[in-house]
């Protein structure tokens, strides 16, 4: 994905444009040739859909497909609109450029009246087709990081990514543990499953865990270096909110007979209803797996940090208008 | 309609906030639980469930072994009935009276396997909840394995 380019904004002019998937608001930064920002993120941000992204994305590489001298996309859900304008037969010019206008509305305060009122805003940019094609990509990824992820190899849910780690060797008993890490919510819930009943700790019953403590990536490379290095007991988790895992891989680190290793998930029921509580009541529940089961949930704990990094990440992408000016 | 004895465990300190307890009960010979979360319930006391079928000797067993724990201040107690069914496990500190301030921490676990198909493997799927309790609820738990070994002779 493209990231943040230093913007040369002393001495051309510039857009830079911010997208934080998981508000699906869009900034906007107009820098014309002097620096001066016009545009303040803070206080005016657009709400683009990843539906109405991908329809600006669409017009705009069917446009450039079809050679079209004027390609002119606009927002249907907030007052954004692309003009790029190739001003000769869809080629660009000789040396492939075209002329890209972004245009917005903003609210404004009236410096002597107490009012506000509506302004339009725009800059055109003269850029080369490299531009373009990362404006392009940038479109892409944040279509693509404000839709649901689903990961191959799992159960796709209504809005994230699960894991059912059932008892391999009792897959009769009706026994497991069933996560689902929503993406919209970043909410987390949990299924034990037992023949008599289950617990179910999720937004649903009341539990609110704060997960951005819940470190995903760590817990993957605990569990990752724990089998690579054979050792019979790898136990991560975070405390706040106490989610556990232990897996006990036998005495040689390579599982019990038929490649067995006993996966453990404690959880702590009362500081998921009341967080910041001391662990104390938890509830935990064992099954066994294969080492396929074990990768699987170290799939699922890599598909939740992309959940994580693709929404709260902010996408950048800045463009500065090249050195060779209309 | 329940006849037989019954006991309910709570954590000393959070049962107020979280209505987090064990229920077991012996009726008909046979013992019943419910584990009562405010996030489900799993418990056998429902119809049709038959409960967990205990001989003296086993109710007996489980006592001598909980009451030499206690009393000889073991720092870590496991009793279980001889089917591996259910286990009592309490960490009891190093000096065997309990961490600071008296408290025990209890294991009550349930090996879903053992229970289910009556196969005795250790290595099973378990369910596992753990409180923190004083050494009166621990007693309450022998006094309640007691009463049931009376009346199941």
């Amino acid at each position: 994905m493209p990231q943040s380019d230093p913007l040369d904004t002393q001495k051309r002019p510039s857009v830079r444009i911010t997208y934080y998937a998981y508000t699906a608001l869009m900034t906007i930064d107009f820098r014309p040739a002097h620096g001066e920002v016009l545009f303040c993120p803070q206080e005016d941000c657009l709400l683009l859909s990843a539906t109405d992204i991908g329809k600006i994305m669409t017009e705009i590489q069917e446009g450039l497909r079809a050679r079209s001298p004027l390609i002119d996309t606009a927002s249907d859900e907030a007052n954004f609109r692309i003009r790029i304008n190739s001003r000769s037969c869809g080629d660009g010019h000789a040396q492939d450029m075209y002329t890209v206008t972004f245009e917005t509305e903003f609210l404004v305060k009236w410096a002597r009246e107490s009012g506000t009122g509506v302004a339009t805003r725009s800059l055109a940019l003269t850029v080369t087709r490299h531009d373009m094609d990362r404006l392009l990509a940038f479109l892409q990824d944040v279509s693509v990081a404000s839709i649901t992820p689903i990961v191959h190899g799992q159960a796709p849910t209504s809005c994230g990514v699960s894991i059912s780690l059932r008892d391999v060797l009792a897959s009769q008993l009706a026994v497991s543990i069933d996560i689902n890490y929503c993406c919209d919510t970043f909410s987390l819930a949990i299924f034990f499953n037992t023949p008599w009943g289950a617990i179910e700790v999720s937004p649903r019953t009341g539990a609110h865990w704060d997960l951005h403590s819940l470190y995903s990536d760590d817990m993957t490379h605990a569990i990752q270096q724990g089998l690579s290095e054979r050792l019979p007991l790898i136990k991560t988790g975070t405390v706040d909110p106490f989610f556990y895992v232990t897996i006990d891989a036998g005495k040689d680190g390579q599982g019990y007979e038929d490649n067995i290793f006993l996966f453990t998930l404690e959880l702590d029921v009362v500081g998921a209803l009341d967080p910041g509580t001391t662990a104390e009541n938890i509830i935990s529940l064992m099954v066994r797996q294969d080492r396929q089961g074990i990768q699987s949930f170290l799939e699922f704990l890599h598909a939740i940090e992309c959940c994580r990094a693709l929404r709260i990440k902010p996408h950048n992408l800045g463009i500065t208008a090249c050195g060779e000016e209309e | 309609m329940r006849t037989g004895p019954s006991l309910r465990l709570q954590d000393t300190k959070e049962y107020y906030r979280s209505g987090l307890y064990i229920e077991l009960y012996h009726d008909s010979q046979a013992l019943f639980f419910r584990i009562v979360t405010p996030l489900g319930v799993i418990t056998n006391d429902r119809q049709g469930e038959t409960g967990l079928v205990l001989a003296a000797a086993e109710i007996a067993q489980l006592i001598t072994t909980l009451e030499e724990g206690l009393c000889g201040q073991l720092p870590i107690i496991v009793a279980r009935d001889s089917k591996f069914r259910f286990a009592f496990k309490i960490n009891a500190g190093a000096d065997g009276d309990g961490y600071v301030g008296g408290i025990f921490c209890l294991h009550f676990e349930l090996n879903l396997l053992a229970i289910c198909t009556g196969n005795p493997e250790e290595i099973a799927p378990t369910l596992s909840i753990t409180m923190f309790v004083h050494r009166k609820e621990l007693d309450e738990v022998l006094a309640f394995l007691l009463f049931v070994l009376q009346s199941s002779e």
